[in-house]
């Protein structure tokens, strides 16, 4: 006993001691200090080991290529590019001012070092730049990149590539466990200055001899959360001046106990990404057939999906799939709820309750479930699924919902693709991929949730893949989503609006950006933090 | 005594509750309205993230709560009392093999290890009941265990084996009998915690997501903003019935143990 | 049976319940759906070719044969290299050291309080128990017992946190703050578990004092007039002390783990939050040192707890 009291007194003191350390005062002027709250799982300081610290490396890093408000690509460390070979070699003109925090400059030698480095050493991007041979140099500022075939969306994979110091990362054999002092060095608008784990803060400050100006902020804090109400309350406070979750924003359902708070306000912003959709595996009978797809369709109740899951900040989808916001969006059939035509579909092609027992069979007389594979670690897609299942219900079919954890989740959809249908949701990039416009998730080829073998599709992604002429890109763009709305291979059950809160009492000048959410270069040179 | 008729009072109540639970719901007002509407006449407990009727899932959810709960003490019970009940009487090698095994599920910190079987298989209320009897014998074998041995050392029983009684016999007739109240008391101990771990294994999102029951009912209010939209009718009224339904089972096992003068502790340990 | 003799078998039987548990902390997680190759691809969902998973899997070693596996486990874990957390990124064992403070920081006093207020209040309703008071302590100490610990915490939330706005809503104290702040997210993670661990000790002690107040021997004591004290120390809390240096022992290695939910409610960034987050992510390496080690710890303290036990009161010897 007497043990246990003198550990306790042991922590208890060593943790006060620790108190009252980092009071330092900037004597000088008022320091501008930009305060996020962030409830990403952020475990390690590392870019490679850590996706969520990943994401906060556009604060502290630039990229090759990034994402506009419109969702198109545009250069960041690159000034010009030209494609030669239909598109098997790139060339990269690199911006000549850009330097690295430590002093170094940021030449073509570091951006052949990244992508080969990057290729050979970090797991994740094997996937991403499986198509590239090599990359050199050519001189200071021109990097050339072969591709073993010609790819002409390769853009779409430059945008992930991060530009690393090749004098710090070449020395290191394993990047997954290197946490050397220099990890963090970037050439972005912040420099890291390092992360207090037991008090989840992350610190990072602005780098006054950024290529574009220093930042209009002196300093940069994300703080994090393990719960949304804690973050929200911090929020409330004044501990914290807005929030941040990569490609989600707040969870709606939170809006209405925010509302009440005068000094709280939105940004409600477009999602690129479609919140949650339904996936028929199209390989599969009878979700192969179009009419089924399209009997079910009618039978889900759209209102009440984005009422109950998103609080009203949604809008109906349509059957195009790909929510408004792209560039080359198209107007499609909305999706509404209409039990009589969805009865009569099914009567129509033969899924009738033959045996009486109050459900639909398939054609032949055998009795039919839906297996519906969802995700159990995410509360609104069982939320979802839970409404969806007396959905159909409501029309005779039988529903069987099978709750997977995430891991299970992409074992199961992507690798063996053995599911029947799943409840997913696609971020801005996961649209890019591929041909875009979704064409990851649908194609066969690829991810394929969808599983769709449509020779038809197939061509459109096929064209879309080599395709350059921007005229050609907006045809066929329209054209998938034609597609998409006849065939029905995926529901959308809601386009979901991203919710960014803040207090506008403390900040003003918060710019949204489609991809990286607030964390972008606009923010940092129009945000204002209020006395 | 009169808290063992009121904890036999509650489990009826719950009990029947949970068999005629459709015929209840048919009976009160339960309209779908606006998610996280407070009580009104509409809705006698207001609604959840969804929209739904927070009575009505409590009404619902106690059939989970009770089926889990006598399930998995059923087969708990099953479980520890064989096992008990053989390694007490043998003793030798099976009580060594058998006594080892009880150590060592007695050790494995259950919880975590619950936690960690009810992520590995699919997510589904049989699982959760073979989750909970997997990880709880051990608790009744080993008291079942003690009062064998103390019954197997009885001169009536050594009389009856100096008179060639079989074991099997011995068993049947003089060992389970002496043992039964034991193994009641012990039942409904085991039927409460049962009722803890199944809501806690459901909080912690482990449970079967497409029933709806008193653990899951925390989980979603906790996950989807119930506390920062102020709705505590959307955990209250759940966290109420788990305790109650808890505590009237072990009032009940009180009541049968201050019944038996002079037994020891039957285990309220956990 | 020799004092020697027991021990030895005591010994024989620990050991084999600690390759028990290292058997199983393997296994387990091995037999898990999903595999940790997923987690490190990242959230964001990309295409991924079979053969490069295949190769991923070479390299975390994670395609070689079960035994092979299990040795290299084995001849790591003797060195006390608990291998490398893919989530986190580090050697696990600095992952674990990192948090553990944590959760001691709010089961030490949770433990020591609930072991020292628990055995009060179960000796108290134990001890001729037929006062009105005394039952209805019992049975509201019953009640608290019977109520969800997370539960009591989300109650605890709302009223302090959310209404009153005087306690904080969870999480760690950050580093810089001052000891109001610091006791101020200090106050409802120990609260909760306090309240539990007393109930639950205050439950065992009242079944243990009720036993010894019936047996005769205490009978006989009080009919020779004894006073009141000396009857107490030298008849009620000897024989009591080893079933509560037992549970004392057991509660101290639960604490690693047994905080597990009320860290999830406030948002504790202890062992058991991450034993959530090692689960989620599949973190074999993580989850196998997480529960070697604290299965290692209870099996020591009751190993412990057993020697004491026989020391105080050899009456127990003949149980074995």
């Amino acid at each position: 006993m007497k043990k246990m009291l003198v550990v306790f007194l042991f922590v208890a003191f060593s943790v006060a001691g620790c108190i009252g350390i980092e009071k330092v005062q900037d004597g000088e002027n008022v320091q501008k200090i930009l305060k996020i709250g962030t409830t990403m799982p952020i475990k390690a300081d590392n870019i490679f080991v850590d996706y969520y610290f990943g994401i906060l490396e556009s604060v502290f890093n630039d990229r090759l290529f990034t994402i506009d408000e419109r969702g198109k690509i545009v250069p960041e460390l690159v000034e010009s590019w030209k494609v030669e070979e239909d598109g098997k070699v790139w060339i990269l003109s690199i911006v000549k001012n850009a330097t690295w925090h430590d002093g170094e400059k940021l030449t073509a030698e570091d951006v052949a070092f990244s992508i080969n480095y990057l290729k050979a050493k970090v797991p994740g991007f094997k996937a991403h730049l499986a198509l590239v041979d090599r990359a050199e140099p050519i001189d200071k500022y021109t990097v050339k990149i072969i591709l073993e075939k010609p790819w002409a969306s390769f853009l779409a994979n430059l945008v992930v590539v991060r530009v690393i110091p090749k004098h710090v990362w070449e020395k290191v054999e394993n990047p997954l466990e290197y946490y050397g002092e220099d990890r963090n060095v970037g050439s972005g608008p912040f420099i890291y200055k390092g992360f207090d784990k037991t008090a989840g803060i992350i610190t990072f400050e602005a780098n006054k001899n950024y290529r574009l100006g220093k930042p209009n902020v002196d300093k940069l804090i994300f703080k994090l959360y393990k719960n949304t109400e804690a973050e929200l309350m911090a929020l409330k406070r004044g501990d914290v001046y807005t929030t941040y979750f990569y490609a989600r924003g707040l969870d709606p359902i939170y809006v209405p106990a925010l509302l009440a708070d005068q000094n709280v306000r939105f940004l409600v912003e477009t999602n690129f990404g479609v919140d949650n959709a339904l996936w028929f595996n199209n390989k599969l009978y009878p979700y192969s057939v179009k009419e089924f797809r399209i009997a079910i369709s009618y039978a889900l109740n759209y209102s009440e999906y984005s009422k109950t899951i998103t609080a009203g900040y949604a809008e109906t989808p349509k059957a195009g799939f790909v929510p408004p916001g792209w560039s080359y969006y198209k107007e499609t059939r909305e999706l509404v709820r209409d039990l009589a035509k969805a009865a009569e579909i099914l009567d129509s092609i033969g899924f009738k309750d033959f045996d009486k027992d109050g459900w639909r069979d398939l054609p032949n007389g055998s009795a039919f479930t839906m297996k519906i594979t969802l995700r159990s670690d995410l509360p609104e897609s069982t939320r979802l699924a839970e409404m969806i299942k007396r959905d159909l219900e409501e029309v005779g079919i039988r529903v069987k919902l099978v709750p997977v954890d995430g891991m299970s989740f992409r074992k199961i959809a992507e690798q063996e693709r053995s599911h029947e249908v799943v409840i997913s949701r696609t971020t801005m990039w996961g649209m890019m991929m591929w041909a875009g416009y979704g064409s990851g998730y649908v194609d066969s080829r690829n991810i394929g949730w969808a599983n769709v073998e449509d020779q038809e599709l197939h061509r459109i992604v096929d064209e879309m893949l080599k395709t350059t002429d921007e005229a050609r890109v907006k045809e066929l763009a329209h054209k998938i989503q034609d597609l998409y709305a006849e065939n029905l291979y995926v529901i959308p059950l809601y386009w979901g609006k991203i919710i960014q809160p803040y207090r506008a009492d403390k900040i003003e000048g918060l710019v949204y950006n489609p991809m990286m959410g607030i964390l972008n270069k606009k923010t940092w040179f129009s945000v204002k933090v209020k006395e | 005594m009169r808290l063992e008729l009121l904890g036999i009072a509650i489990i009826s109540f719950f009990i029947f509750t949970a068999i005629f639970a459709p015929v209840i719901v048919g009976l009160i007002p339960h309209d779908k309205s606006e998610p996280y509407s407070p009580p009104s006449k509409n809705n006698l407990l207001g609604t959840n993230d969804i929209g739904e009727d927070v009575l009505v899932e409590l009404i619902y959810g106690s059939r989970v709560s009770m089926f889990v709960g006598l399930t998995s003490a059923f087969v708990s019970t099953i479980i520890g009392s064989f096992v008990g009940i053989i390694s007490g009487y043998y003793r030798g090698f099976l009580d060594d093999f058998f006594g080892g095994l009880i150590d060592l599920f007695l050790v494995l910190p259950a919880l975590p290890l619950m936690i960690l079987l009810a992520a590995y298989l699919e997510p589904s209320v049989w699982n959760i009941i073979l989750v909970i009897a997997l990880l709880w014998w051990p608790n009744t074998a080993r008291v079942v265990r003690a009062k064998v041995l103390e019954l197997r050392e009885s001169q009536f029983v050594e009389g009856l084996r100096c008179l060639g009684a079989n074991d099997l016999y011995i068993i049947t007739r003089h060992i389970i009998p002496n043992v039964s109240d034991l193994l009641f008391a012990n039942f409904t101990l085991s039927v409460a915690r049962a009722i803890l771990l199944e809501a806690s294994l459901s909080f912690i999102g482990l449970g079967d997501p497409t029933y709806e029951s008193w653990g899951s009912m925390l989980h979603y209010s906790m996950k989807r903003g119930g506390l920062l939209n102020g709705a505590w009718w959307s955990f209250v009224p759940a966290g109420i019935c788990v305790s109650l339904a808890t505590m009237s089972f072990m009032l009940f096992a009180m009541g049968l143990e201050d019944r038996k003068k002079r037994t020891k502790a039957i285990g309220l340990e956990v | 049976m020799s004092l020697f003799q027991y021990f030895f078998r005591k010994f024989a039987r620990y050991s084999l319940v600690i390759f028990a548990i290292i058997l199983l902390n393997f296994c387990i997680p091995r037999l898990m759906p999903g595999d940790p190759i997923t987690y490190i691809l990242g959230e964001d969902i990309y295409y991924v070719a079979p053969e490069q998973i295949e190769e991923l899997k070479k390299e975390y070693g994670l395609d070689r044969p079960l035994l092979e596996q299990f040795k290299l486990y084995m001849a790591r874990l003797v060195r006390g290299d608990f291998g490398y957390s893919f989530s986190f990124g580090r050697p696990v064992i600095y992952v674990v050291l990192e948090k553990l403070p944590m959760t001691l920081l709010i089961t030490i006093p949770s433990t020591f309080m609930g072991i020292v207020i628990g055995a009060y209040l179960g000796i108290f309703t134990g001890w001729r128990s037929e006062s009105v008071f005394k039952r209805l302590l019992t049975n509201f100490i019953l009640l608290v017992y019977s109520i969800p610990s997370y539960w009591l915490g989300m109650i605890a939330l709302l009223i302090f946190s959310l209404k009153l706005k005087l306690l904080p809503l969870g999480g760690a104290p950050p580093l810089d703050s001052d000891l109001t702040t610091f006791i101020s997210h200090l106050i409802l993670p120990i609260a909760t578990l306090t309240i539990f661990t007393t109930a639950y000790n205050a439950v065992i002690m009242r079944g243990v004092t009720k036993g010894i107040s019936e047996e005769y021997f205490v009978m006989t004591a009080l009919s020779k007039g004894l006073t009141k004290i000396h009857f107490l120390n030298r008849h009620l809390l000897k024989p009591s002390l080893p079933p509560l240096i037992a549970i004392s022992a057991i509660e101290f290695g639960f604490a690693f783990s047994g905080a597990l939910i009320v860290e999830i409610v406030f948002s504790w960034p202890g062992v058991g939050l991450m034993m959530l987050e090692a689960i989620i992510a599949r973190d074999y390496p993580l989850l196998q040192a997480l529960f070697t080690i604290s299965a290692l710890i209870v099996v020591l303290a009751n190993a412990i707890a057993d020697i004491l036990c026989i020391l105080v009161d050899p009456r127990l010897r003949s149980d074995f």
